[in-house]
């Protein structure tokens, strides 16, 4: 402890004196550039007055909720419709197709690459016609408020690294996510509620990891960090003061708590130490705030049938649907759902069937909520996972029992509200549903779209670091603007 | 009319106009004029009415003197009003002169309305003089030409000042299409526009100056007689650059001199065009934002955010109205807008609207989401007069209050969905025409008063949301809740169900419950034997549900030391040794803690009792699953220390092969070994070590998945 609070002190007369000197004094005139009334009232720099501005334009989202089919659904039993795959059920993926691209360690060894259909039919709904499999009967429903893009493609071929690409916008895993930086850029609607939340459930299917680094904040100040929710009966826990502990009791403790920090942060100058005295005070009103959210009290009965009765069981997708829904009505900017299990390497149509029972309802149910109470024009929400599925069957085949390695060369995602062009569908791939062939998105257009449609040009939203300026889309990404209204 | 003496007097002036008109047009721009002339040259669109309906007068009493009671009126009337007419057409002509010398008009249509009405000048003065002189004919002639230059140089006029096509424009209807920046072509939106205007008059398929044509992007890379118009990406080298360019006295200045310039603006679109590489074909939103092209796009399109005419507010007043409840934000950079939003249902006071004073014009969008507001609150809302988005759902408004908002007249969006409307409020809804979206779900309005405001706010876009339309659901299905699956002695269970007022069925005997085939939960239960519990829920309106399932099994014997001789599997090494003996019931799912796995090694452990014990049951808690390679042990061995330090081997037990078409569970691998005061046990269980012929994973090894031993 000692030995640390003198190395503190040498780290701040060394690196951090010199990196402060510089950066604080080339921000403070900054601010007080952006900021004309910077040094007539408080003197500190929060984030929400140094992002003042941010919006860029003016959005037409406020807010992001992402369902994340983690695992890569397949998107030829989803949205693609390729009829050719079952005529030529079982026939070899001609070479001219695959044109030699890299397979995953999964499939390599294979010495043939039989073509499969859909186990499972399509229709075509809505005003677009777009094609819906029988698997998601909800989602069907909606199909004139969504806008499916059928043309996505990625870089990377194994679920970490995409699920990190998608998150973060880069494959290795220390950048900010999607939600940190929007965090950054936008701040908080409502001060008592983390503008960053994650929600985790898991379905029957083959499951794949989700690990926290997906939510971190990366070099951004951890204020950022995504705040994972919890599965249980109680989101968050420890909301609750301990037995004989009341309000003011917990306010003395917080303030006496806060003075403490308040002199290391004296001593240290770490900002770290001021970001924990937010979080305890954020902390403090979610106590009161956290609980309103969850309330279902105040839900109508026509809610359960909504979302379906799993709504109220904790834990599962449709209840995070639901509580995704409250809290971004209370302002919080990006709620991250990840739903596990979409990774059908084998017993597909089955697996697949299951998945889409769990979360089919919920997903086409928060659209319907958010319309019904005018929120959909400014919350943009997000379905799909990190790659494709290839048109070749892994494993054993037959028509009927089949799997689908990872492809992530052409997948399909769908988004809705927020400015997005409802009832479209966007991007074509060939007849085998291999490559794409009109209107690609990779995951950079994507990201630089959903940060246009929030008000920020993804050029300008950027963080200083190790020498250099970091931006969400890295060095790359166009604003697919087919996609907006 | 006019008495002769006065007809003399203004023929006299009549004559000195005529120099000074002389004078004007023959000096034309190599004049002088004074400022305050100007002003006088600025009456011509006033004085060209008064010679028009005068002369037209003069010439019709004059053609037609029977429309006279005494045709001789007629030469008396018409020549007094010749001569006005006359005399108001020469101030016409000098103020219009003058006019034209401020420049700025189009050369050609310019100089059409100035001869013509010169000519009807002159020809109206010759015809004033020699009316008595001349034979009817060439007067009629005169008359005829006066009236027919009056019309053309009337009209030249107007679509100078007007525009070209003023007159026939409600004919052909909107041309210009207004698009977004985002939809923007980049030829056919920004460049050709200016092309259109201001050079394709002479470059066309009818009149190809210099053989050139812009008409069409073709003929823009072809090019003319000099050579391609352009060259892509290097403006300095193309013709068009370079011709627009040159100074204007240049002779190859274009646009030529006379005819309207290009403005520094449209001169920069051109460049930025062809540096940018000259495309026909793409949208302004595929450039990059840091092309030139690109940025003078966004400024020509810029998607005009709304524009507000209000004052931007204080931004410290802005700032000091942010607090933990309440975010006033900037609608987005540069825009005086602002948007409220409230959170904090149980802190929130509506007075605290009232704070808002001083940024009330500025609110166009007020979030009330979720919070007590009543109807009287809504009067402090009406004081926000430009408020466009107001949400209020789920707030405690009945209805009375809509009244407040009648005065709202930008209100667009109005949001009352969960609110316990009454029919109270149905007049004042009916009247709110300026809104776009309405919603209304679950709002407790019958159809017939929903239909009611439909038929009068015809053109607002309803939301009634989802209404239950009588599909019958499945109940999902209830939760077991209970604490180890493997008990000592007994164990309480409880069944749950997160819907209020299901029925809870359920049977103890591995069968499934059914309306025939159940007892009713009523409690917790006490089960004290091994039983397989399962439970579907039932209510009213729904379909039932699917079945829970649990297992409990008895384990009464516990060993109070226990060491694993070989760890298990990396992938599913569970809680170590402790997994085997935790009482926790491990579900099918390799992620789930408790499960241990075993292949290269087999799973080898030793116990030990504090007393010696009696044994008369064992059992291997497993997850048999072929298509996951979970297979049940080889073999099984136990081993005791009776009478010395050494491993004895008591028992082998080969448990029957799985057959190709066994379903996967988890189950009860029973090990028919029985003991009396044992001190110190040792179990082998072999894993698979090559899987039979039938298996896709034929000759490789299986796994052997346990997550307890079960002792009785």
């Amino acid at each position: 402890m000692e030995k640390e609070r003198l190395e503190g002190g040498l780290n701040e007369n060394r690196r951090k004196f010199l990196s402060k000197l510089s950066l604080g004094i080339g921000s403070v005139a900054l601010g007080s550039l952006l900021i004309p009334d910077l040094f007539k009232g408080k003197s500190t720099l929060d984030t929400d007055r140094l992002m003042a501005n941010i919006p860029h334009f003016a959005p037409k989202a406020k807010r992001v909720i992402y369902l994340f089919q983690n695992g890569a659904p397949s998107q030829l039993e989803s949205f693609d419709y390729k009829p050719m795959l079952n005529k030529r059920l079982g026939e070899e993926l001609p070479e001219s197709i695959r044109m030699g691209q890299r397979l995953t360690g999964m499939t390599s060894g294979q010495s043939s690459f039989p073509l499969v259909g859909s186990y499972h039919g399509f229709k075509q709904y809505g005003q677009s016609d777009a094609w819906v499999s029988d698997l998601f009967p909800y989602t069907a429903k909606i199909v004139d408020d969504i806008c499916i893009v059928k043309s996505m493609h990625t870089e990377a071929i194994n679920h970490d690294p995409a699920l990190t690409f998608f998150q973060t916008g880069a494959q290795v895993g220390n950048r900010p996510s999607m939600g940190a930086w929007l965090s950054y850029g936008l701040g908080s609607e409502n001060n008592n509620l983390p503008s960053f939340c994650v929600l985790l459930s898991r379905g029957k299917g083959n499951g794949q990891g989700v690990y926290s680094k997906l939510w971190t904040n990366g070099f951004l100040d951890s204020v950022h960090q995504g705040v994972q929710f919890s599965s249980g009966e109680d989101p968050v826990l420890y909301l609750n003061d301990p037995d004989g502990m009341d309000k003011s009791d917990r306010r003395r403790m917080l303030d006496k708590l806060a003075e403490l920090n308040q002199m290391s942060y004296q001593a240290f100058g770490d900002p770290e130490i001021n970001t924990k005295i937010q979080q305890y005070e954020m902390a403090f009103r979610m106590q009161t705030a956290v609980p309103e959210v969850t309330d279902l009290s105040k839900e109508p009965d026509s809610i359960v049938k909504l979302y379906g009765p799993e709504c109220l069981v904790p834990g599962t997708y449709a209840a995070n649907c639901l509580l995704a829904r409250k809290l971004s009505e209370n302002g919080v900017r990006f709620v991250q759902l990840y739903h596990q299990g979409w990774d059908q390497h084998g017993n597909l149509p089955n697996e697949m069937a299951m998945q889409a029972k769990d979360t089919d309802q919920a997903s086409a149910a928060l659209i319907t909520d958010l319309k019904q109470r005018g929120l959909l024009d400014e919350t943009l929400v997000i379905w799909g996972g990190e790659f494709g599925r290839t048109n070749y069957c892994q494993g054993r085949f037959s028509e009927d029992n089949y799997g689908r390695d990872h492809h992530p060369r052409a997948f399909s995602m769908w988004m809705a509200g927020g400015g997005v062009k409802p009832g479209t569908v966007y991007g074509e791939t060939d007849e085998f549903g291999y490559n794409i062939v009109k209107d690609p998105v990779h995951v950079h257009d994507f990201h630089a779209t959903m940060l246009h449609l929030l008000g920020i040009d993804h050029e300008r939203l950027t963080f200083r670091h190790q020498g250099r300026r970091y931006r969400l889309t890295d060095v790359a990404g166009h604003v697919v603007n087919d996609l907006l209204v | 009319m006019l008495s002769e003496k006065l007809k003399a007097g203004l023929g006299q002036l009549l004559f000195a106009t005529h120099m000074f008109v002389l004078v004007l047009v023959v000096a034309e721009s190599r004049l002088a004029i004074p400022d305050w002339l100007h002003v006088f040259g600025r009456m011509h669109p006033l004085l060209l009415h008064f010679p028009i309906v005068v002369l037209l007068l003069a010439v019709v009493i004059l053609a037609f003197p029977r429309i006279m009671k005494d045709p001789l009126d007629s030469h008396h009337y018409g020549t007094s009003l010749l001569l006005l007419g006359c005399l108001l057409a020469a101030f016409t002509v000098i103020a219009g002169l003058l006019l034209s010398h401020e420049g700025g008009y189009e050369r050609e249509a310019l100089q059409w309305h100035k001869w013509t009405g010169l000519i009807v000048f002159w020809v109206a003065s010759l015809l004033y003089a020699y009316l008595e002189k001349i034979n009817p004919k060439i007067q009629k002639a005169g008359m005829g030409l006066i009236a027919l230059s009056l019309l053309v140089s009337g009209h030249l006029g107007a679509s100078i000042t007007h525009g070209e096509d003023f007159l026939t424009a409600p004919l052909v209807g909107q041309r210009e299409v207004q698009v977004s920046l985002e939809e923007a072509e980049i030829f056919e939106h920004l460049v050709y526009p200016i092309l259109e205007k201001k050079c394709v008059s002479c470059h066309k398929a009818s009149k190809q100056k210099g053989e050139l044509r812009l008409d069409r992007p073709e003929f823009i890379t072809t090019g003319g007689e000099s050579g391609p118009a352009l060259i892509p990406g290097d403006e300095e080298e193309s013709l068009i650059f370079q011709r627009i360019h040159l100074p204007l006295e240049d002779d190859d200045h274009m646009p030529p001199k006379g005819k309207p310039q290009l403005s520094d603006e449209e001169k920069d679109i051109l460049t930025a065009w062809i540096r940018d590489g000259a495309v026909f074909d793409q949208k302004v939103m595929a450039f990059p934002d840091t092309a030139l092209i690109y940025q003078l796009a966004v400024q020509r399109f810029t998607s005009k955010p709304k524009s507000y005419d209000f004052p931007r507010a204080n931004a410290s007043t802005v700032e000091n109205l942010n607090n933990f409840y309440r975010k006033v934000q900037a609608l987005g950079m540069n825009s005086p807008a602002l948007s409220v939003s409230y959170f904090g249902r149980a802190v929130f006071d509506s007075n605290s609207l009232r704070e808002l004073k001083d940024v009330q014009e500025q609110t166009v969008s007020l979030n009330l989401n979720n919070l007590p507001i009543k109807d009287e609150d809504l009067e402090i809302i009406s004081q926000f007069p430009n408020l466009e988005r107001l949400y209020l759902n789920f707030a405690e408004i009945k209805g009375e209050g809509l009244s407040h908002l009648q005065s709202l007249d930008n209100l667009s969006l109005l949001s009352l969905s969960g609110n316990p409307l009454t029919g109270e409020g149905l007049e004042y809804l009916k009247n709110m025409s300026s809104l776009k979206q309405l919603y209304l779900w679950n709002t407790g309005l019958t159809p017939d008063q929903i239909t009611e405001i439909q038929g009068s706010l015809k053109d607002t876009n309803i939301e009634l949301g989802y209404r239950d339309d009588g599909t019958v659901y499945q109940l999902n299905p209830p939760v077991i809740k209970f604490d180890k699956a493997f008990f000592e002695d007994e164990i309480q269970v409880s069944i749950q169900h997160p819907i209020q007022g299901t029925s809870l069925f359920y049977t103890l005997d591995g069968t499934e419950p059914d309306s025939s085939n159940y007892e009713r939960y009523e409690g917790p239960l006490t089960i004290s034997e091994n039983l397989t519990l399962k439970t579907r829920a039932f209510a009213q309106g729904w379909t039932g549900s699917e079945t829970s399932t649990a297992e409990f099994i008895q384990s009464k014997i516990s060993p109070s030391q226990f060491v694993l001789n070989f760890p298990p599997a990396d992938r599913h090494k569970g809680d170590g040794v402790n997994s085997l003996f935790d009482r926790k019931k491990a579900i099918p799912d390799v992620w789930n803690l408790n499960w241990l796995g075993f292949m290269n090694h087999p799973l080898d452990v030793e116990l030990s009792f504090d007393e010696p014990t009696d044994i008369n049951a064992m059992a291997l808690s497993i997850w048999f699953n072929l298509g996951a390679r979970f297979f049940p042990p080889q073999e099984v061995e136990i081993f005791t220390k009776e009478g010395g330090d050494k491993w004895n081997l008591v028992k082998t037990y080969k448990p029957p092969l799985p057959q190709k078409d066994d379903k996967a569970l988890l189950k009860q691998l029973e090990i028919p070994f029985s003991a009396q005061g044992v001190k110190d046990l040792r179990l082998v269980a072999k894993p698979v070590p090559s899987m039979p012929s039938w298996h896709g994973g034929a000759g490789g090894k299986a796994w052997l998945m346990v997550d307890e031993l079960v002792m009785n």
